[in-house]
């Protein structure tokens, strides 16, 4: 019998007389707050000038009748993720972000709120629609705020199903301010999501707000991501690795072909959304729609594990190569006991388009767990060094824990 | 239809034990109990689909435990000992202050092995579905954590037959 086949008594005594005395507890409210520099050294000023003052009446002092909008740019989108709030969504990156905790879990009723703004979102302050006066004080009258909420009684969330958004009321509290409420559900856990304008809220403001209240989705528990604007990197506790690749790329949420459970999917990565779905197998079991999609300047990573997932459960196997220090254009050789340099890929057979893309299978091992790798490049993406390189930089930026 | 008062049931009684097994994992009790809200909504989620409460205990520790992992790649180790008042709780507080620093030394995921294994006592193979492993992985960082600790706390293995 191994050690670990049985408990360590002696050891577990230990550790419960280290959190005995940890009970749950209602916690203070807490913020995170997310944002650029230009928010950060507003907020380093901020919590300097707070500190020599009674924090509530010098923040007044400062936001009260300012207008620091911050402008709408749709062409580069920010993702919110973040590990204190169960949602992501798509907001203008230079908008506030900020995560209010007020989610102990037993309290009576409480609620977790992530709320994104064109101002600057005060942390020490209470607002929302119907609750206090003091909306264009803490935002101007053009602000735009989304509420994002998840409202507790007893642990739960208040369930329900999808609704909304409905149509815009007046907010009592703040003549000329107006809202609008849509809640959001995934099997019976709801979240609210809650549009608010000032009157000086222009129509391209209250768009992008729209825009965000419409993206907000549950965040996986298993998979998520994480990106400052230029690179994602995505973190997957199920299949135990991350990885990091340009913010513009697109990672499917399903897998792209699951007719093949040995070895078995973990990523599909492209510079497009990748297509679930083709035919069962079209050159060593490749995802069809996929590779179709390829464009000329187009990459698709596809990794799988070399392991089984067949029959539910998951194993990892080893037995290819080492993995390489740097990922380059290469292919198994030497009876797959190593990677050796295949600098221009091979061609797929098939249709003339799938002619003009490039490809290369690696395996190699990991972790004590083996893997198999398709990238696929199109021509004028191979011919362009920098962009080729990307594919092998996230490569290189794969990290796995063993299974 | 989900059962509210079976959930709120299992709730109350499982709370604590959430809450103190992401406190050993995250040496953090104001993460944990926010980790712990979540795992319990999550759970919430999904009752329609749960069988019993062993099913219920083992969603919500591998969604705990996921919900840790993902919180200590953000975070760090605070170990905050609370203030002490009486010679009782110097004494508490110090033993305690031992044992963080102890599990502070030591990986997340060893920490979640031992934590689950020894302290929650599920088995190794239920231990490896929740952290998406296979029980050898479970065992190597069961034995090291162990190992770990027992030095760093000077204590002699304590397994029982």
């Amino acid at each position: 019998m191994s050690e670990t086949d049985v408990r360590d008594e002696r050891l577990a005594q230990v550790l419960d007389r280290a959190v005995r005395d940890v009970r749950p507890s209602p916690a203070p409210e807490r913020a995170i707050r997310r944002g650029g520099a230009r928010r950060a050294a507003w907020l380093a000023t901020s919590v300097a000038t707070v500190s020599v003052f009674v924090a509530g009446a010098i923040w007044a002092a400062t936001v009260v009748g300012s207008d620091e909008r911050q402008p709408v740019d749709r062409s580069a989108p920010a993702s919110f993720s973040a590990p204190e709030a169960p949602w992501t969504f798509e907001y203008p990156s230079a908008w506030s972000v900020a995560t209010t905790s007020r989610a102990a879990p037993d309290l009576i009723t409480n609620v977790l709120r992530t709320a994104v703004a064109n101002a600057p979102i005060p942390h020490d302050a209470a607002y929302g629609p119907n609750s206090s006066a003091n909306a264009s004080s803490l935002f101007s009258d053009g602000g735009a705020v989304v509420l994002i909420e998840r409202l507790w009684t007893h642990a739960m969330p208040l369930g329900g199903e999808d609704r909304g958004p409905g149509p815009f009321s007046d907010d009592a509290q703040n003549p000329g301010w107006t809202f609008r409420e849509r809640a959001r559900c995934e099997g019976t856990l709801c979240f609210h999501v809650v549009e608010w304008f000032g009157p000086a809220a222009t129509p391209e403001e209250r768009a992008a707000a729209a825009e965000v209240a419409d993206s907000v989705r549950l965040a996986d528990v298993d998979r998520w991501t994480e990106t400052d604007g230029v690179f994602t990197t995505l973190h997957d506790e199920d299949d135990l690795f991350t990885v990091t690749y340009p913010a513009d790329w697109a990672a499917s949420d399903v897998p792209i072909n699951d007719r093949v459970c040995s070895p078995f999917e973990i990523l599909a990565l492209a510079t497009y959304p990748p297509r679930p779905g083709g035919e069962a197998v079209m050159d060593a079991q490749l995802p069809s729609h996929a590779v179709e999609d390829l464009g000329l300047n187009d990459i698709l990573i596809w990794l799988n594990d070399a392991g089984s997932a067949c029959g539910g459960g998951r194993r990892s196997d080893g037995g290819g190569p080492e993995r390489p220090e740097h990922f380059e254009p290469s292919e198994p050789c030497e009876g797959w006991t190593q990677l050796c340099p295949e600098p221009t890929g091979r061609r797929l057979g098939g249709t003339q388009a799938l002619q003009l893309i490039r490809g290369w299978w690696l395996g190699f091992d990991d972790a004590g767990r083996g893997f198999y790798v398709f990238v696929g490049m199109g021509e004028e993406a191979f011919a362009d060094p920098a962009r080729a390189q990307l594919a092998w930089d996230v490569l290189d930026s794969l990290r796995f824990l063993p299974r | 239809v989900a059962d509210r008062a079976t959930f709120e049931g299992f709730y109350r009684e499982n709370l604590t034990r959430v809450v103190r097994a992401c406190a050993l994992v995250l040496l953090d009790r104001s993460v944990a109990e926010d980790v712990t809200a979540e795992a319990f909504a999550r759970l919430w989620s999904r009752w329609g689909q749960i069988q019993d409460d062993d099913h219920a205990g083992g969603f919500v520790f591998k969604t705990a435990m996921r919900l840790c992992a993902k919180r200590a790649r953000h975070r760090e180790v605070l170990g905050a000992v609370p203030e002490a008042e009486s010679p009782d709780e110097i004494a508490r507080a110090l033993d305690r202050q031992e044992v963080i620093r102890a599990l502070a030394g030591i990986s997340t995921r060893q920490r979640q092995a031992v934590v689950l294994r020894d302290w929650a006592g599920f088995g190794t193979g239920e231990v490896a579905t929740m952290l998406s492993m296979q029980e050898s992985t479970v065992r190597v960082h069961l034995a090291r954590g162990r190992a770990a600790l027992r030095a760093a706390l000077g204590i002699q293995e304590g397994v029982q037959p």
